[in-house]
C-alpha cells in the first residue's frame, strides 16, 4: 500500500464502499429509467396508436389536433412512434448487450486465466473482431439472411464481444494478482471455482461499466441501421427508422427529425454518463485502496 | 552451502532451480538450491528482495513449479503435479500470506473466506469448524456475516491464520506474515502463529526479510543471497556466530534500538566535551 | 493530555515552529494541539503506530494535506510571513522544494515514470529559477552526491530501471537540489532492504552534514530514529504524549505509549 494517509487504527474502515459517486451518474440513471418507463409503458398505453396514420393531419406542429408533438408525413402521432421506439431501443439493447456481456464475459476471464499462448491466440482473434463494426457486420448479415431487427441484435452484439473481453480480461489480471487468489489455490480451489467464486464476483463491477457503455453504442447502431433501412422493418416502429423518413421533410418540418435525433442522444448520453459514472466507483485500477 | 538431508524432513527441495523469463532476458530466480526441513521445526528462510525467498515459499507450497529439481513434501514429489493431483499437499499445507487486506476477498463475508479450503476439500461442517478456528485466534465467531474492510490488519491476518489452520495442515507457511502489520501488533501476531504452531507441533516455515522476526519464532534459519542459500543452521549459530560475510553484512545492518542509543549517547558525551 | 515542548530553546535560531496544530476530517479529529519547534540543523524525529496522525502532522507542515481536511493553529517557517496552514498553493510551492525538501515512503511514485532521472532532477531547480545550462551542470554532482554509480547513465534512465535504493537516492537528490533548510522523511526506507536502508541512512546523515538543513523524520521504526534524530516526538491518537531527546524520550520513557512502543519494537527478546 503506498497511502501515505494513515488509517483509523481499528474499526469499520471506510474505504470499499464509501466511494463518492457524481450528480452526473444519477443524471445518466434517471434518464436510462425514463427511457426504460416510457418503453413499459408504451406496451399498454400510447396516446395514438402508432401504426395509426391520417393524412388529412399530416404535419402537424406540436399541440395541433391533440397531438403533443405533433404528426408525421403519414400523420402518425409523433409522441406515441417516440415512445413505441424506445421499447424496440430496449430490446434491441438488452438483447445485444447480453449476447455481448454472456459471450465476452466468460471469454474475458478465460483469457486472463490460461497459459500465454492461448490468450494470445483469443486476443488476436478478439483484435480481428474489433476490425469489424456492428454496422459492417450488421451490412454483411444483411446481405446473406436479410435484414430485420434480429439480424441488427445480433450483429450489434457480436460486433460487441471484443470490448467486453479486453475489459473483463483487464480487470480479471488485476484480480488474478492479488494475495486471494493464491490463498484459494493453496486452500484447494480449482480453477473453475477460483473463476467463479472469486474473479467473477470481482470483475462484475467492470462488466456493468462496459454493458452500459455498450448499451449506448448499440442504440446508436440500431438507430443507423434502421436509418440504412437494414434494421427494424417498416411496421415496427424505430427511431432510426423515424428519423431515415424525416428526411423528406426536413426542409419544410425540421421539427419532425428533430424529436427522434433528440431521443437518440438523449439515451445515448444517458448510458453513457451513467458507464461513465459507475467507472469510477467499479474500475480496480482507478481504485486508491 | 546445502543443508544436510535428513531422514525425517518433512519439506525436502533437492537441485532445485527457477529460471523465469521476461523480456527475452533470463531471471535465475533460484539457482541448485536443496534444503531439507525437519518436522516440527520451526523453519525461517530469510533474504532481502530478489533473493528468491519468495520463489522458494511458492515452490514449497505448490503453487509454482521449479525449472529444474525436485520438491517433496510430506513424502510426496509434488514437482509439476496437475492442480487436481496437489489434494494431498493442499490439506497438509496452508500459507498465511503478506498483505491482510489483499489475501482476503473483499466480496466475501469473513465465514465464506475461512470456510474456503473446508468447502474445497469436502469438510462435513464447514459452519462450526470456522466458528472453532475463529476463537483459536482470539476473534469473536460472530464475525462471520462481516467483511474484510471491516477488520483492522492485525484482525485481519487473524483470519488469514484463522483460514490456515481450519483444514488442520501440518505444515504452517508464513509468507512475510507480518511485514505489512503496525508495529504494535506484530509481536502479537508472531507469537499468535509460534503458539498454534508449538501446540499443534505444527512444521512452521517462515518467509521474511526480517532477521528479528525470524529470530524470535524461528530454531532453524537459511540465508538465501541472489538465489542460493549462502548459509544454514540453527538460529542461535546463525545469528551469533555467522560463517559469512553476506550474513555478517545482513545482520550488521538490522537496526537496533540499544545499538542506536548507545551511539546517540556517545554522540551527546562528544558535544559536552567539546562545549 | 499532551505536555508540551519541554526542551524549547530561544527562539532565535528557530526554523520551524508548530503551534497548537489540530486536523479534522468531517467531524472527527485526526490530530490535536500538535507544538513542534525546529531549530536550523536540528533533527527531529516523529514516532507512533499507524493511524496516531506522524504523517498527518508531516503533510501539514509541508502543506501537502488532502484535501477536505480542516486544520487549525499555525506552522511558521522563519523567513516567510504568516501561517503556511493557511498560505496560497503559490507560496506555498514557492517554499516547496526551495525552502523544504520532502522524501516518502515509496520513491516510484515520487518520480515522474515517463521522464529520465536527469531532466526530473533539473526541474526541480529550474522551477525554483536556476537556468537551464547551470541546472543541467548541477544534476551530475547532485547525482553523484547521493552516492548513485555513473551518474551520467543514471541521468539517462528512467525510474522504472532503477532498483528502490537507487530510486530513492534520486529522490533525495531532487528534495537536496535547491539547498532547503528543512528536509521532511516520510518513512523514508520502510520500503527498502535492510542493507539498502543502512546506507540510505547513512547518506541521508552524510548529506545533512553537508548542507546543515534540519530533518523532520517520520519513521515507525524506532532504532532508525534513534540512530538519525537528535530529538524525538511521540504520537498517540492524535496528539503528540512525549517530547524530548532521544536519550531521555527511548532510554527512559515517562509516558505509558513510549514504553509500550518500546516493547513492541523488541522483538528479539522472545523465542521459542
Amino acid at each position: 500500500m503506498t497511502t501515505s494517509l494513515e488509517k483509523a487504527p481499528t474499526g469499520p474502515a471506510p474505504t470499499h464502499d464509501g466511494r463518492r459517486i457524481g450528480p452526473l451518474v444519477y443524471i445518466g440513471g434517471g434518464i436510462v429509467v425514463l427511457v426504460a418507463i416510457v418503453g413499459v409503458i408504451s406496451f399498454f398505453w400510447t396516446p395514438y396508436d402508432p401504426g395509426f396514420t391520417d393524412t388529412s393531419l399530416a404535419k402537424a406542429g406540436p399541440g395541433v389536433g391533440g397531438h403533443l408533438l405533433g404528426t408525421d408525413r403519414l400523420g402518425r402521432d409523433i409522441a406515441s412512434l417516440l415512445m413505441a421506439g424506445a421499447r424496440t431501443t430496449l430490446y434491441v439493447g438488452i438483447v445485444a448487450v447480453g449476447i455481448a456481456a454472456l459471450v465476452g464475459t466468460p471469454l474475458g476471464i478465460l483469457a486472463a486465466m490460461v497459459p500465454r499462448r492461448w490468450s494470445e491466440f483469443l486476443m488476436r482473434g478478439t483484435d480481428i473482431m474489433l476490425a469489424f463494426p456492428a454496422l459492417l457486420l450488421a451490412l454483411m448479415f444483411a446481405a446473406i439472411w436479410g435484414g430485420g431487427i434480429t439480424t441488427s441484435m445480433l450483429a450489434i452484439g457480436i460486433a460487441s464481444i471484443p470490448s467486453f473481453i479486453r475489459v473483463v480480461r483487464a480487470g480479471a489480471l488485476v484480480v488474478l494478482a492479488q494475495d486471494y487468489i493464491p490463498a484459494a489455490r493453496v486452500a484447494g480451489r480449482r480453477p473453475f471455482a477460483i473463476a467463479w467464486t472469486h474473479v467473477l464476483p470481482n470483475v462484475l463491477g467492470l462488466v456493468i461499466v462496459q454493458a452500459s457503455v455498450s448499451y449506448a453504442i448499440a442504440i446508436l447502431a440500431e438507430a443507423g441501421l434502421s436509418y440504412l433501412g437494414f434494421g427494424a422493418g417498416l411496421t415496427t416502429a424505430s427511431w432510426g427508422l423515424m428519423l431515415q423518413e424525416s428526411q423528406v421533410t426536413l426542409g419544410t418540418d425540421p421539427l419532425i427529425t428533430v424529436w427522434p435525433a433528440a431521443a437518440i442522444a438523449l439515451a445515448v448520453v444517458g448510458f453513457n454518463l451513467l458507464g461513465d459514472g459507475l467507472r469510477d466507483r467499479f474500475d480496480p485500477r482507478l481504485a486508491g485502496r | 552451502m546445502i543443508a544436510e538431508v535428513t531422514s525425517d524432513a518433512v519439506i525436502e527441495l533437492r537441485d532445485v532451480s527457477r529460471t523465469f523469463h521476461s523480456r527475452g532476458r533470463e531471471v535465475q530466480a533460484l539457482q541448485d538450491v536443496s534444503l531439507s526441513i525437519p518436522r516440527g521445526s520451526a523453519y525461517g528462510i530469510v533474504g532481502e528482495s530478489g533473493s528468491g525467498k519468495s520463489t522458494m515459499m511458492r515452490l514449497i507450497a505448490g503453487l509454482d513449479t521449479p525449472t529444474v529439481g525436485r520438491v517433496t513434501v510430506n513424502g510426496t514429489d509434488i514437482t509439476g503435479l496437475p492442480e487436481r493431483r496437489l489434494g494431498p499437499l493442499r490439506r497438509s499445507l496452508q500459507v498465511v500470506f503478506q498483505d491482510p487486506m489483499g489475501s482476503l476477498d473483499p466480496r466475501m463475508r469473513i465465514g465464506r473466506i475461512v470456510a474456503e479450503p473446508l468447502v474445497a476439500q469436502g469438510h462435513a461442517d464447514p459452519a462450526a469448524r470456522v466458528r472453532e478456528v475463529l476463537g483459536q485466534v482470539d476473534l469473536d465467531p460472530e464475525i462471520v456475516n462481516r467483511y474484510p474492510h471491516q477488520f483492522s490488519g492485525g484482525q485481519r491476518q487473524r483470519i488469514s491464520i484463522a483460514r490456515a489452520i481450519a483444514p488442520d495442515p501440518e505444515i504452517l507457511v508464513a509468507d512475510e506474515a507480518v511485514s505489512a502489520l503496525d508495529v504494535t501488533v506484530r509481536a502479537q501476531i508472531l507469537d499468535l502463529i509460534a503458539d498454534i504452531a508449538a501446540a499443534r507441533s505444527l512444521t512452521l516455515v517462515f518467509v521474511s526479510h526480517d532477521l528479528s522476526v525470524v529470530r524470535r519464532v524461528c530454531d532453524q534459519v537459511a540465508v538465501l543471497q541472489r538465489g542460493r542459500i549462502v548459509e544454514s543452521g540453527p538460529v542461535a549459530e546463525v545469528y551469533d556466530r555467522p560463517q559469512q560475510d553476506y550474513t555478517r553484512q545482513l545482520l550488521a545492518a538490522v537496526p537496533d534500538l540499544q545499538q542506536s542509543l548507545g551511539l546517540a549517547r556517545a554522540r551527546q558525551d562528544d558535544r559536552e566535551r567539546n562545549r | 493530555m499532551s505536555s508540551p515542548a519541554v526542551t524549547t530553546k530561544s527562539a532565535s535560531d528557530a526554523l520551524l515552529e508548530v503551534r497548537s496544530l489540530g486536523i479534522s476530517a468531517g467531524g472527527t479529529t485526526l490530530v490535536s494541539d500538535v507544538a513542534l519547534q525546529l531549530r536550523r540543523g536540528e533533527r527531529v524525529g516523529l514516532i507512533g503506530a499507524s493511524g496516531s496522525g506522524k504523517s498527518l502532522t508531516c503533510m501539514a507542515i509541508a502543506g501537502l494535506l488532502p484535501e477536505g481536511l480542516r486544520t487549525t493553529g499555525e506552522v511558521t517557517l522563519d523567513g516567510e510571513t504568516g501561517n503556511l496552514l493557511q498560505a496560497t498553493e503559490r507560496s506555498l510551492a514557492r517554499i516547496r522544494g526551495a525552502r523544504t525538501g520532502m522524501v516518502f515512503q515509496e520513491p516510484m511514485t515520487a518520480l515522474n515514470p515517463t521522464m529520465r532521472i536527469g531532466p526530473q532532477v533539473a526541474e526541480a531547480m529550474r522551477q525554483h529559477g536556476v537556468g537551464k545550462a547551470e541546472a543541467r551542470r548541477r544534476t551530475q554532482e547532485l547525482l553523484a552526491a547521493v552516492d548513485l554509480p555513473e551518474p551520467a547513465t543514471i541521468a539517462r534512465a528512467y525510474p522504472h530501471q532503477l532498483s528502490g535504493g537507487q530510486r530513492q537516492r534520486v529522490v533525495l537528490s531532487i528534495a537536496l537540489a535547491n539547498g532547503p533548510d528543512l528536509l521532511i522523511c516520510d518513512e523514508p526506507t520502510t520500503a527498502l532492504d535492510v542493507t539498502v536502508q543502512a546506507k540510505v541512512l547513512e547518506l541521508i546523515e552524510s548529506r545533512l552534514e553537508a548542507s546543515g538543513a534540519a530533518l523532520l523524520f517520520v519513521s515507525h521504526d524506532l532504532a532508525v530514529v534513534a540512530q538519525v534524530c537528535d530529538r524525538v516526538a511521540v504520537m498517540y491518537q492524535g496528539r503528540i504524549v512525549e517530547q524530548g531527546s532521544v536519550l531521555e524520550v527511548l532510554a527512559d520513557p515517562q509516558h505509558e505509549h513510549t514504553r509500550q512502543l518500546i516493547r513492541n519494537a523488541d522483538l528479539g527478546g522472545g523465542g521459542r
